[in-house]
């Protein structure tokens, strides 16, 4: 039996689910289906925080269906916000209608019942096989903040989200505790012995995690999604990097779940090694920035 | 490379899979794999063989050309799936103790010196599509002959658009990412 989050004795832990599923492209009620499931077992193991890959709902290869599986941010019509009234926060990747009738890539952050926060990609990649700049509207909502339990609070980017140094500032400049990735990253190139990860890639995606977490200090979890859709093989891979920057758990390649609990002692050892966030200077980056579009404007 | 052949026949509601193969160790190796995979193939030939009895069957053919096989071999063959398409013939070749020679250069070595004359070649290949050398500069490094022998082949337009399946594994790929 599960004692609403409120209640439970977190003594500053977060219990963590990743759940690394393989969505079925344009197949909504399948992947719903399977997502409630996970979403069951999660409620019944006291999970704290369960989290799905970039557009785990949809399938990521949509192309001109995208719109007509997109809903309005706001509806829950497959029942994953809800769970009893002592579920998990559920993170999961969707197409979104807006209001503004344009369709987004986006990502649910959900507590029983009700809906704490959506984030909408900002970057979309669109180069080599990706082609989502001409599929969905780049998000313009910016980098917002939730408490997934008390005393954590945490943010949300998408996968190429991360890849944007500018996007974990603006979150870790709120002090949050957690940063959380839904992706869906193709695998490519094989092992080496200098990058011996189930794929090569993976170990860009860790590279970049691990500094993120170690500036900022906070906890990063990529929850990268696993499956093939035509001619790409998704990476699986998910993964949890901690405040000083040692990845701490890794997922296969296949669909699976795995648990683990977070420490937000972790964060505040990693801020008193470390004073990066203190040290930060977001004036002087806006005073910068506003230089640089000032003199690329006069410019011919 | 299973999983993408199995994605295939599930989305295509295909029976089974027709291998294409020219009966060496890449078509050994698909093979093998196919049949690790449970994807035990229905009937093995020749293209010409394959595909009216796939279209007669409701089958995917599966040829067994390697990379290097797709990009120096035209016209590519008739088939719904290049299992091999992102597998330089050369990694084949370390993995399997040889590897066809693609049709322009067989003629140009002969034993151990194939796996070697392999490896140059896809090393200039590699650089051309993965690290966008130009074509001529890549090609410089290779000796006179077989320079001679490629050119002629990819000054032509490589396949593009919407075509058959190739699992995709390294950073640039027939006929998912946009043409070169």
């Amino acid at each position: 039996m599960t004692r609403p989050s409120t209640e439970r004795d977190h003594q500053g832990s977060l219990r963590l689910r990743i759940a690394q599923t393989a969505p079925r492209r344009a197949d909504v009620e399948a992947n719903a289906r399977e997502m409630v499931r996970l979403l069951r077992s999660a409620s019944a193991h006291a999970v704290d925080l369960l989290v799905f890959p970039e557009l785990a709902l949809t399938g990521y290869d949509l192309g001109s269906r995208a719109a007509e599986l997109a809903i309005p941010a706001d509806e829950d019509p497959f029942g994953l916000w809800t769970d009893g009234e002592d579920g998990p926060v559920v993170i999961y990747g969707f197409v979104e209608r807006g209001g503004d009738h344009l369709v987004y890539n986006s990502a649910t952050v959900a507590a029983p019942g009700r809906l704490l926060h959506t984030h909408r990609k900002l970057h979309l990649p669109t180069y080599g096989t990706f082609d989502e700049g001409r599929i969905f509207a780049p998000g313009r909502t910016g980098v917002g903040v939730f408490e997934v339990i008390p005393g954590w609070r945490a943010s949300v980017l998408v996968c190429e989200d991360l890849w944007h140094p500018p996007l974990p500032y603006l979150a870790g400049l709120h002090g949050i505790d957690l940063l959380v990735v839904p992706a869906a990253a193709p695998g490519r190139d094989p092992p080496t012995a200098d990058a011996p990860t189930a794929f090569a890639s993976v170990d860009a995606w860790e590279t970049i995690a691990r500094a993120t977490a170690m500036i900022h200090g906070i906890w990063l979890v990529v929850a990268n999604r696993s499956g093939v859709e035509g001619p790409v093989t998704f990476a699986g891979s998910s993964f949890v990097v901690a405040p000083d920057g040692a990845v701490v758990h890794r997922c296969g390649t296949a669909e699976e779940t795995s648990d683990l609990v977070l420490d937000r002692s972790a964060v505040r050892d990693a801020r008193a090694t470390f004073s990066h966030l203190r040290d930060a200077q977001p004036g002087r980056v806006r005073t910068e920035l506003e230089r640089l579009i000032s003199r690329n404007r006069s410019q011919p | 490379m299973t999983a993408v052949v199995r994605e295939a026949l599930r989305e295509a509601e295909a029976e089974g899979v027709a291998l294409s193969i020219r009966g060496e160790a890449e078509g050994e190796l698909l093979g093998r794999w196919l049949r690790q995979a449970g994807l035990e193939p229905r009937a093995e030939g020749t293209a010409e063989e394959m595909h009216p009895l796939a279209v007669r069957s409701g089958l995917l053919v599966a040829s067994d050309r390697s990379k290097t096989a797709l990009l120096l071999e035209r016209p590519t063959p008739l088939a719904h799936l290049h299992p091999l398409g992102d597998l330089w013939s050369s990694w084949i070749a370390s993995w399997t103790g040889g590897a066809r020679l693609p049709d322009p250069l067989r003629s140009l070595a002969g034993g151990a010196g194939d796996i070697e004359l392999l490896a140059r070649v896809d090393g200039t290949l590699r650089a051309w599509t993965e690290r966008r050398v130009p074509l001529d500069e890549a090609l410089a490094r290779l000796p006179d002959e077989v320079r001679r022998r490629l050119v002629p082949v990819l000054r032509r337009p490589l396949p593009a658009g919407r075509g058959p399946i190739v699992p995709k594994l390294t950073s640039w790929t027939l006929w998912t990412d946009p043409p070169l």
